[in-house]
């Protein structure tokens, strides 16, 4: 066999065993990271996680019903908890969006909202929606 | 019946542009969701509701794709080129696999679960838009909403805002759930576009790995986010749209159907949130200059010659409009939340921690995640090398178009955290996570693209062997004839 010949096999075995490296380096992180998304999905699934969504979910859900309840619609309303209770803070906003108008000081209000927890699983879910006028 | 809502006004410029693409069956809800978001933009500047602006835009886009079809029959009765047939068997095949794919991370959404921003950023602003004109522009003034970034870009609330207009209120899950098919949709796109590599290089076998790489992406694309990529955050909508872009605009062959299906995907990347906004742009960018290349001509460079001042002004307009046209949806949004006075909130306080120490928490902080980099890096040399020839004989972009979009996109979302005024650890410790999917999707969908290559290039050789081995009996005779002539 001529030497060209034979140079020519030997690319063409180390442009195979190039190919052969990429697919199986290619496969197995791509392969792998795919992987990681079934231990995620059945984290999520587990009754436990579920049953804790739909309770947090349905509590916010009885405080945007209790908000359109009490709270004449297009009212101005000051949201009347701690900065640093910033979870209470925005979703209490987000719930008032927008049947009423939050503003950002007592002064320019009608009335003022809060919320507090509330024993036991009475009200929302353990949550209660405080509404005063100013 | 949600993605119906959303996928019917899209469906006949999605015909129009993919055709019989699988493409088809994910661009539809895509270009529904674009058309919410200029409903959005529609009802900042004038007094309507959402619903009625969302009706508006989508008579009057589906009207214009029958004018255009009616009036240029030609351009769309052209022939299509190879790269863009598709066989209705390998169609079906395809979207079966990325369908089957989709369903394992979406039967998460059974978990009801709702994220911080989701419900802070996302399903605030989805209620705002819900509200009308004047309760919307008050809100988005209002400084009580400063936590939930009013300027970010409204596709997602859109989407949330159109399916409580038309399934109502009741329950406020609905809107990330619509934030979940979206994100499914771009993956679909994702992995129809990695099928579509191995249309182009036209061997049949190659179909199969490049099936079986589309249906693994659109996994990915959920493990990458992790749980904020199915409980609402709009990070891995804009990353997967985007990733989309970059394959059809920068990957797969010149054609009029990936160009315009690229340019769907940035627009939608760039209508999701800031980072899609600037890597949407950059994108287009990018497609711009790839098919208007920049040339050199000898007379610009004064070494006098022949050169045509009309065919390069004729480019250089061609090039604006190939920026400036996909970009205008991202524009307005951008000139409407200035009009309104409305800032981020990213830029807005000054910090005392130095540019440097940011830069190095910045690069301390991203670099976990994008561990696969190195991997995709020397696959990239190694394709570079051996496979070239094939990969520019299939007409597929030069690789580095590819690597250019996810700098970019990267370069972006680093410039944030540095020049940013929040405090950088805590920052990078509630975001990076997210921040990173975009990076992590591009670098995984680059290691795809190269295995269905590579596998091409196997079957290619077992195609050379037995073509060699039908030939041998012949000459073994045309050698026996000769002797027997001698």
């Amino acid at each position: 066999m001529c030497a060209s010949a034979r140079r020519r096999r030997v690319r063409r075995a180390i442009k195979s065993i190039v190919c052969a490296a990429i697919i199986a380096v290619a496969g197995v992180a791509c392969g792998w990271k795919a992987y990681t998304d079934l231990s995620i999905t059945a984290n999520l699934l587990r009754s436990r996680s579920v049953a804790d969504s739909n309770l947090n979910n349905g509590a916010w859900q009885c405080i945007y019903r209790s908000i359109r309840a009490a709270v004449p619609e297009g009212s101005r309303v000051y949201i009347n908890i701690n900065t640093s209770d910033a979870l209470f803070l925005q979703r209490l906003t987000e719930m008032t969006t927008p049947w009423a108008m939050p503003v950002p000081r007592m002064s320019g209000a009608r009335l003022v909202l809060s919320i507090s927890r509330a024993p036991g699983d009475d009200y929302c879910s353990g949550l209660e929606l405080g509404v005063t006028q100013k | 019946m949600l993605i119906l809502g959303l996928a019917l006004p899209g469906l006949l410029p999605a015909l129009a542009v993919a055709r019989r693409s699988p493409a088809v069956i994910f661009l539809a809800p895509i270009i529904g969701a674009i058309m919410a978001a200029l409903a959005a933009e529609l009802e900042v500047a004038v007094s309507l509701s959402l619903l009625g602006c969302y009706l508006l835009v989508a008579v009057t886009v589906n009207a214009s794709v029958i004018a255009s079809l009616v009036m240029a029959r030609r351009v769309w009765r052209r022939p299509l080129v190879p790269q863009e047939r598709f066989s209705l068997r390998w169609s079906i095949l395809t979207l079966l696999v990325v369908l089957a794919a989709l369903a394992v991370p979406l039967s998460g959404l059974r978990a009801h679960e709702i994220g911080w921003d989701p419900n802070s950023i996302w399903l605030t602003h989805a209620l705002m838009l819900s509200g009308g004109h004047s309760e919307l522009v008050t809100a988005m003034k209002d400084p009580v909403y400063h936590f939930a970034n009013p300027d970010y870009p409204p596709l997602v609330p859109a989407v949330g805002a159109l399916g409580f207009a038309l399934f109502g209120q009741g329950n406020l899950y609905l809107a990330v759930a619509m934030t979940e098919l979206v994100a499914a949709c771009a993956l679909g796109l994702v992995g129809t576009a990695i099928a579509t590599v191995a249309n182009t290089t036209g061997r049949q076998l190659t179909r199969v790995p490049a099936i079986a790489a589309a249906g693994v992406i659109c996994i990915l694309g959920f493990a990458v986010a992790g749980l904020p990529g199915i409980d609402g955050y709009a990070d891995l909508p804009w990353s997967a749209a985007a990733v989309a872009a970059i394959v059809f605009g920068l990957v797969l062959p010149k054609s009029t159907q990936y160009l315009v299906t690229a340019w769907v995907c940035a627009v939608a990347a760039s209508l999701i949130k800031n980072e899609g906004l600037i890597t949407g742009a950059a994108v287009i960018v990018l497609i711009a200059l790839r098919y208007r290349p920049l040339t050199f001509s000898r007379r610009r460079l004064g070494l006098g010659g022949l050169g045509s001042d009309g065919t390069a002004a004729r480019l250089w307009v061609e090039r604006a409009a190939f920026i400036v046209g996909p970009g205008l949806p991202c524009l307005i949004w951008v000139a409407e939340v200035r009009l309104l006075g409305v800032n981020d909130a990213f830029f807005m306080l000054s910090t005392s921690e130095s540019l440097a120490y940011r830069a190095g928490a910045t690069v301390e902080g991203i670099a976990p995640y994008l561990i696969i980099a190195p991997v995709a890096f020397a696959v990239l040399i190694l394709g570079s090398i051996f496979l070239n020839r094939d990969r520019s004989r299939s007409g597929l972009g030069n690789p580095l178009w590819l690597w250019a979009a996810c700098a970019l996109g990267l370069g972006a979302i680093f410039a944030t955290y540095v020049f940013g005024s929040f405090e950088i650890h805590a920052w990078l410790g509630a975001s990076v996570n997210r921040v990173t999917v975009f990076g992590q999707l591009v670098l995984y969908t680059e290691l795809a693209i190269w295995f269905v290559l590579a596998f091409d290039n196997i079957f290619a050789r077992d195609d050379a062997r037995q073509r060699d081995r039908s030939r041998r009996p012949r000459q073994r005779e045309i050698s026996r004839r000769q002797r027997v002539s001698a």
